[in-house]
C-alpha cells in the first residue's frame, strides 16, 4: 500500500493519486484538513518498527505500508486551525499527529518520497553547492560577504552578478545593477550571497529514483519561476540529456539521498554544465504541464517499487 | 592553527582546549559563536577549487580558513541578539540566512573537524530520539521502547532513569570499563550516523546489561579525563 499525504489536491499529489490508480497500486490518503478523524501511533523495540494509521476509523497497519509520499504543508496553517489559539488542544494533537508522522517517515523501511533529514541540504544553498562539486559539476563563482568594497570588487570583476538567499527561505534571483551598488552598505547587518552570472540555457532535470526527466527553460528573465510577475514568459520543452549527463545526475540524487529531486542547470554556450541547486521536494507539476513528460507516473512507479 | 569554536558558556569545550593546548595544539584559537556573530568582517567564497573563508573578529584577530589544520565544533547556535530591531520576520529570514552561512563555511574549512556540521547541527547532526533508537538497534546496541503517538509525547522507556555516560572519539570508546561488545556497538553506531564525536547514554540493569537511553554530539567532555584529551589530540591531529 502506498500513503499519499499532504492536501488531496494540490497539483503534485493529486497527478501522483492518479498515476498509481492507473498502475492499480492501493493508497492511503492522509489528508491532513481532516486530521480530526487521523490517528498515528508506532512502536519501535530492537531496530523493529510497528503501529497504525487510522483514518475515519479505518485502521491501517504501518508494517503494510511500503511507500509514502509526503508533500505536508505546515500543519499549523491549517483553514481549520485557524481560529484556535496556539496552545489549544486541537492544535498541539495535530502537532503531535504530524510529528509522529514525520518520525516514522525517518526509520520506516519503507519507500519515502523524499526522507526529512537529507532534504536538509537544500537549507544552505553554499553548503548544497559544495556537495554538488564534489559531483561533478562546475557552480559560479560565489561571494558570500558583509563588506560593500569586497561586494563591489566582484561585481567589478565580474560585469554581471546575481545575489539570492543563503538559507532555503525560496528567494527571487536578482541580477545586480548599478542602482544597487548604492544600497550595498545594507550587507553590513546581514552577509549577501552573490554569484557570477551564467550565460546559457535552464534545464531543470527531474531525477525519479534511475529515472530522468529533462526541460529546457527558454525565458527572457533572470528568474523563470517569477517570469510572468516580472513581465517576461518561459517556454519549457522536454529535451534528451546526453547518457553521461543523465547519468552524473541520477549519481547527484542518489548520493543526497533523494529518491525523487529537481536538479537545475544551466548549460552554456561551449557546453559547460553548471549546477545551481538541488530541489529535494520538486513541485513538478508545471513541468509535466507544460512538457507531457510523465514524471507523476515514474514516481507512481517508484512508490510500489517498480522504478 | 586549531581551532575550538564554541559558545561562549560551554565549559567543557574551554576545558578541551586548555588540554588540547597542553598536548602541542598550537597556536590553539578559541572562537566563540558570539564573536563570530559579531564579526567586523566576512568572506566566504565558492570557487572551482577549495572553498575559503576569511573573518576578522572584533578583538582583530583573523581566522583565515587556509591556516586551519583542525577544528573542535561544538557550535549549536549563531547568536542574533544584534538582529533585535527587526520586524519578526526580517529577524527570522536573517537568523536563516546565519545558518545557512554558518553552516557552508564550517564545510569548506579544512583538515580535522570534531565534529563537522551538518543541516541538522552546526556541531554534528542532532537527531530525534527516535531515530537514535533505531540506529542504535542496527548498531548492535540493547534499546528501550519507543512509543509515540498523537494522543501523547513521544517516550521511551528508561528515559528518565538515571544513566552513564560514555563518549566515542573516532571510533574509540575512552572508558576501559565498558565491555567490548558495548563498545563495539557505540562505535558502530557512531560510523552509522556520521558523529566522529558521539556522547551515548546507557542505563545498567541490575543483572549488569547495557541499555541505550540516548545520544548526542555535544557531550560533556570532561566526564572523559585525561584519556579523552589524548583520543581527541590523536584524532586532530591524524
Amino acid at each position: 500500500m502506498i500513503l499519499l499525504c499532504g492536501i488531496p489536491t494540490e497539483p503534485p499529489l493529486a497527478m501522483v493519486r492518479e498515476a498509481l490508480a492507473e498502475l492499480n497500486a492501493p493508497t492511503l490518503v492522509f489528508n491532513q484538513r481532516h486530521f480530526a478523524n487521523t490517528h498515528f501511533a508506532f512502536t519501535l523495540a530492537q531496530g523493529r518498527v510497528t503501529g497504525s494509521l487510522t483514518i475515519d476509523k479505518e485502521q491501517y497497519d504501518l508494517e503494510n505500508i511500503d511507500g509514502a509520499y509526503l508533500r505536508l504543508m505546515d500543519e499549523q496553517a491549517l483553514p481549520e486551525l485557524s481560529r484556535l489559539p496556539t496552545q489549544s488542544p486541537e492544535r498541539q494533537r495535530c502537532r503531535r499527529l504530524h510529528d509522529a508522522l514525520l518520525r516514522w517517515q525517518e526509520i520506516t523501511p519503507a519507500r519515502v518520497v523524499n526522507r526529512l533529514r537529507p532534504m536538509g541540504s537544500n537549507s544552505s544553498k553554499p553548503y548544497q553547492a559544495q556537495l554538488i562539486a564534489r559531483h561533478g559539476f562546475a557552480i559560479p563563482e560565489t561571494l558570500i560577504t558583509n563588506d560593500p568594497a569586497l561586494a563591489q570588487e566582484f561585481y567589478v570583476q565580474h560585469r554581471r552578478v546575481i545575489y539570492k538567499s543563503i538559507s532555503g527561505v525560496r528567494s527571487i534571483v536578482q541580477e545586480l545593477t548599478p542602482d544597487d551598488t548604492d544600497r550595498l552598505e545594507q550587507i553590513r547587518w546581514c552577509p549577501t550571497q552573490f554569484q557570477a552570472f551564467v550565460d546559457g540555457i535552464n534545464v531543470r532535470v527531474h531525477v525519479v529514483g534511475q529515472e530522468v526527466f529533462a526541460t529546457k527553460i527558454l525565458s527572457d528573465v533572470t528568474d523563470y519561476r517569477y517570469a510572468r510577475r516580472q513581465g517576461g514568459e518561459s517556454e519549457l520543452s522536454a529535451v534528451e540529456l546526453d547518457d553521461d549527463l543523465a547519468e552524473q545526475c541520477v549519481r547527484l540524487a542518489a548520493a543526497l539521498e533523494l529518491p525523487f529531486a529537481g536538479i537545475d542547470l544551466k548549460i552554456t554556450p561551449t557546453d559547460e554544465v553548471f549546477c545551481f541547486e538541488v530541489n529535494p521536494s520538486p513541485g513538478f507539476s508545471y513541468f509535466e504541464n507544460n512538457t507531457g513528460q510523465p514524471i507523476a507516473r515514474a514516481v507512481a512507479r517508484y512508490l510500489s517499487g517498480n522504478g | 592553527m586549531w581551532l575550538v569554536l564554541c559558545a561562549a558558556n560551554d565549559l567543557a569545550a574551554l576545558w578541551a582546549a586548555r588540554g588540547l593546548a597542553a598536548r602541542g595544539l598550537q597556536p590553539l584559537e578559541i572562537v566563540t559563536a558570539e564573536a563570530l556573530a559579531y564579526n567586523l568582517r566576512f568572506e566566504h567564497r565558492l570557487t572551482a577549487n577549495q572553498p575559503s573563508v576569511k573573518i576578522t573578529l572584533a578583538d582583530q584577530r583573523v581566522i583565515d580558513g587556509a591556516l586551519v589544520r583542525g577544528t573542535l565544533n561544538r557550535l549549536q547556535l549563531i547568536p542574533s541578539a544584534h538582529l533585535r530591531g527587526a520586524n519578526a520576520t526580517d529577524r527570522q529570514y536573517a537568523e536563516q540566512e546565519l545558518y545557512a552561512l554558518t553552516l557552508s563555511w564550517l564545510s569548506g574549512l579544512p583538515g580535522r573537524m570534531l565534529n563537522r556540521p551538518t543541516p541538522q547541527g552546526l556541531g554534528g547532526e542532532w537527531r530525534h530520539s527516535s531515530e537514535w533508537f533505531w540506529l542504535a538497534a542496527q548498531a548492535g546496541l540493547s534499546t528501550a521502547t519507543y512509543q509515540q503517538s498523537d494522543a501523547r509525547e513521544a517516550s521511551a522507556a528508561l528515559a528518565h532513569t538515571a544513566t552513564r555516560t560514555r563518549i566515542i572519539v573516532r571510533d574509540i570508546c575512552c572508558d576501559p570499563t565498558v565491555p567490548p561488545s558495548v563498545a563495539d556497538g557505540c562505535a558502530r553506531l557512531a560510523q552509522l550516523s556520521g558523529t566522529d564525536l558521539l556522547g551515548l547514554d546507557f542505563y545498567l540493569t541490575p543483572a549488569g546489561d547495557w541499555i541505550f537511553t540516548n545520544a548526542t554530539p555535544l557531550p560533556d567532555l570532561r566526564s572523559g579525563g585525561a584519556s579523552l584529551l589524548d583520543a581527541l589530540a590523536d584524532a586532530l591531529q591524524s
